[in-house]
């Protein structure tokens, strides 16, 4: 029983994880219809930001703030620069482009600071007895910190998109941009805020998540859970802040149980094991577990 | 699904299924140009004039290794050293006159793509030695070098099984193995526990991390070692958590790089403070000093030199080392991943001019000849540790502890010498 709640707390707590960069993916998806397959690798250029404002002996408040900024200019000035000129040809040229961007940031991260392994100091306090017992789970500062930080990210986006003018905006645009231009919104202006609102949400994660990684900081911290981040944008249904949430919890629980708790399968398939779920369900339910089916009036 | 939804599910399947996928074989077959039991000989090579042609123009030395993944900054670091020691044999004078020409290809850590790579710096680039890293991808190199009778040299695996010189007499393996380290480490545990001790084993889920686990199991049986639980390192919490419930007295964690870092912040985080021994290729302070005091106490065998220990600053080798590798330019030297590089360059070093001052003179075959009867010590080799490749290259290792308030390895023990 012990180790289930074990696995059960750290397979939400890396579910957590997922629905955090999952969010980021969602508000571009929302905002423009697009899936940013740099915000993995975006968030760890930022959080190697913040790592150089903590080594500047600065707060780690200060360093989450600093990348935060940088992620909204980071995410608007990659949309404004490279994403819209090559928007206009086709989707994919914009799959290409951000995939090239991928590389270029890991590459760029090397470059600047190094292959070599570092710590990234957590918002709230880890240390081996910054802990809360929960039975026999412990919850570290860097874990709540993540918890906390996915809720308020939720609340705070939900209600941007059903609460205010600009969240109105930007499901115009997402839906129907040249719509959305004749009725007077400044298309532009939307697909920037909205790239630059999900480059800050994932700056933000990171900071929060890398604490927590296998791999600290490192050129690796991002890529195993960008996939999976990516895979509960996808389970959730895309355009689904609840859906985002609610996959990225019960992927990284299930993904605790499948490598727990089946022999042979889960050391070594349990990224495939839980594919095959997602890839089942969305047979189902293409549009994702809270996705809005799209509906084309003819 | 709409377009992004199946671009989006396209590209998550394929990134989820490599990253599954990627990275095990297990490719042994035997090698084609093998002569008697021991011996290295040209007989089956697929060009037996370029093995014996001697070589005056320049070494070509080839490394197949990973630039980029996760073991990229550790890579850079040994071929920067290697690099600069190649440099310095250069400066020296080289192999009898004939400098060493140094270059790498990107392996990405994929073991089909090493293969492909090595069998281009044979083929097209027309490499006098190559190398590689990593059980799996010395798999699947190993035979093509030798069918080419192409000196694979000091190539850093663990594996017992490419050591054996009548089997695969055209290759050397650099790193102990892993019967040597594991058997060290069975007899330590001995030591710290006189009653027996119970032992989990974390494995990563790799060729390498497989063949260390194995090999612990095996040095364990018929000692007061018992082997309780073992659990892929695939997720480090989980296998903590299962490792944990054994309620084992030791941890042995077969894995390599940030996996070890990995385990050890993931023990710590479920508060479970067993005995850890980390396998050899984790020795370097980047993958302790991140967990803080979670690493304290963790042993960790040796058989390089650690500049920066009290008992090695001062050393004439020490010393000679520091001031070669600054004459050079290297970084950072008193890196463990530096020492690695330097030292296959005193390998290198060694066995050319072996070659060089050979009847046949410096050829490929002279050059595997003088690699197969290496015996010496290497300047950044811990006193009384030899490499002998009659007897499988490192001879001994030496335990160390990491100590945590100080950020630093301490000795731990006399060097403990096996062949």
């Amino acid at each position: 029983m012990d180790v289930l709640v074990e696995r059960l707390v750290a397979g939400s707590t890396e579910g957590a994880v997922y629905a955090l960069i999952a969010l980021s993916l969602v508000v571009v998806f929302r905002g423009t219809g697009t899936i940013n397959f740099a915000q993995g690798e975006m968030a760890l250029f930022t959080t190697f930001v913040a790592w150089s404002v903590i080594a500047r002996d600065l707060p780690v408040w200060v360093a989450l703030l600093v990348a935060t900024a940088s992620g909204f200019v980071l995410g608007a000035l990659v949309e404004r620069f490279l994403v819209r000129p090559v928007r206009k040809r086709n989707d994919m040229a914009v799959l290409i482009v951000l995939l090239g961007l991928f590389t270029v940031f890991n590459s760029l991260d090397g470059l600047i600071w190094g292959g070599e392994t570092k710590v990234l100091a957590s918002l709230l306090p880890n240390g081996p007895d910054d802990y809360v017992a929960l039975g026999p789970a412990r919850i570290y500062g860097d874990t709540a910190a993540v918890w906390i930080g996915t809720v308020l990210v939720l609340i705070a986006l939900t209600v941007l998109f059903r609460c205010t003018r600009t969240g109105l905006h930007m499901r115009a645009v997402a839906n129907d941009g040249e719509a959305a231009a004749l009725a007077g919104v400044r298309v532009g202006r939307v697909l920037s805020l909205s790239w630059g609102l999900a480059g800050a949400i994932g700056s933000a994660a990171g900071v929060l998540v890398t604490p927590l990684a296998p791999a600290q900081l490192s050129l690796l911290t991002m890529l195993a859970i960008f996939l999976s981040a990516a895979a509960a944008a996808l389970l959730g249904g895309l355009d689904s802040l609840v859906g985002a949430v609610v996959a990225g919890l019960s992927i990284g629980v299930l993904e605790a149980l499948v490598i727990g708790y089946v022999p042979g399968v889960g050391s070594n398939l349990s990224e495939t094991t839980v594919l095959v779920i997602i890839v089942l369900v969305l047979l189902v339910r293409p549009q994702g577990l809270f996705g809005t089916k799209k509906l084309e009036r003819v | 699904m709409s377009r992004p939804r199946t671009v989006a599910a396209l590209a998550v399947a394929t990134g989820l299924l490599v990253t599954a996928c990627g990275g095990v074989t297990n490719d042994a077959a035997a090698p084609a140009a093998t002569g008697e039991a021991g011996t290295v000989s040209t007989d089956g090579c697929t060009d037996p004039d370029a093995a014996t042609a001697v070589i005056d123009d320049a070494v070509k030395v080839g490394w197949t290794v990973p630039l980029s993944g996760p073991y990229a900054g550790v890579w850079q670091q040994i071929t920067d050293a290697f690099a600069a020691r190649m440099a310095l044999y250069n400066e020296q004078g080289g192999a009898g006159g004939v400098d060493v020409d140094f270059f790498t290809t990107d392996s990405k850590l994929d073991p089909e793509i090493a293969k492909a790579l090595n069998n281009e710096m044979i083929q097209k680039d027309g490499a006098d030695i190559v190398s590689s890293t990593g059980t799996g991808q010395v798999a699947t190199m190993i035979d093509d070098a030798a069918a080419a009778c192409v000196p694979f040299i000091a190539a850093t695996s663990a594996s017992g099984t490419y050591r054996d010189a009548a089997t695969y007499p055209w290759a050397t393996l650099y790193l102990p193995s892993v019967q040597l380290e594991t058997s060290a480490i069975v007899a330590a545990i001995e030591r710290e526990f006189p009653d027996g001790a119970t032992a989990a084993v974390a494995i990563s889920p790799s060729e390498s991390g497989t063949v260390y686990a194995d090999a612990f199991k095996a040095s364990a049986q018929g000692t007061s070692v018992e082997v309780v639980e073992e659990a892929s390192l695939t997720d480090p919490n989980a296998a903590a958590s299962t490792l944990k419930a054994s309620g084992a007295d030791v941890l042995f964690v077969a894995s390599a790089a940030q996996e070890c870092l990995a385990m050890t912040t993931a023990i710590s985080r479920i508060g479970w403070a067993p005995q850890v021994y980390q396998n050899s290729t984790c020795a370097d302070r980047s993958l302790y000093e991140p967990a803080g005091a979670a690493a304290d106490g963790q042993r960790v065998f040796k058989y390089e030199v650690v500049p920066s220990l009290p008992e090695f600053a001062g050393t004439p080798a020490v010393e000679q080392y520091l001031a070669d590798a600054a004459s050079q330019g290297l970084a950072d030297p008193m890196s463990n991943w530096s020492v690695t590089g330097w030292t296959i360059g005193e390998v290198y070093a060694d066995l050319l001019t072996a070659a060089a001052e050979s009847d046949d003179g410096l050829t490929r075959l002279s050059i595997m000849e003088a690699a197969r009867a290496q015996d010496f010590h290497p300047a950044t080799f811990i006193e009384g540790i030899d490499f002998d490749t009659a007897t499988g290259g490192v001879t001994g290792m030496q335990p160390f502890a990491w100590d945590a308030e100080t950020a630093q390895f301490v000795l731990d023990g006399d060097p403990v010498i096996v062949n």
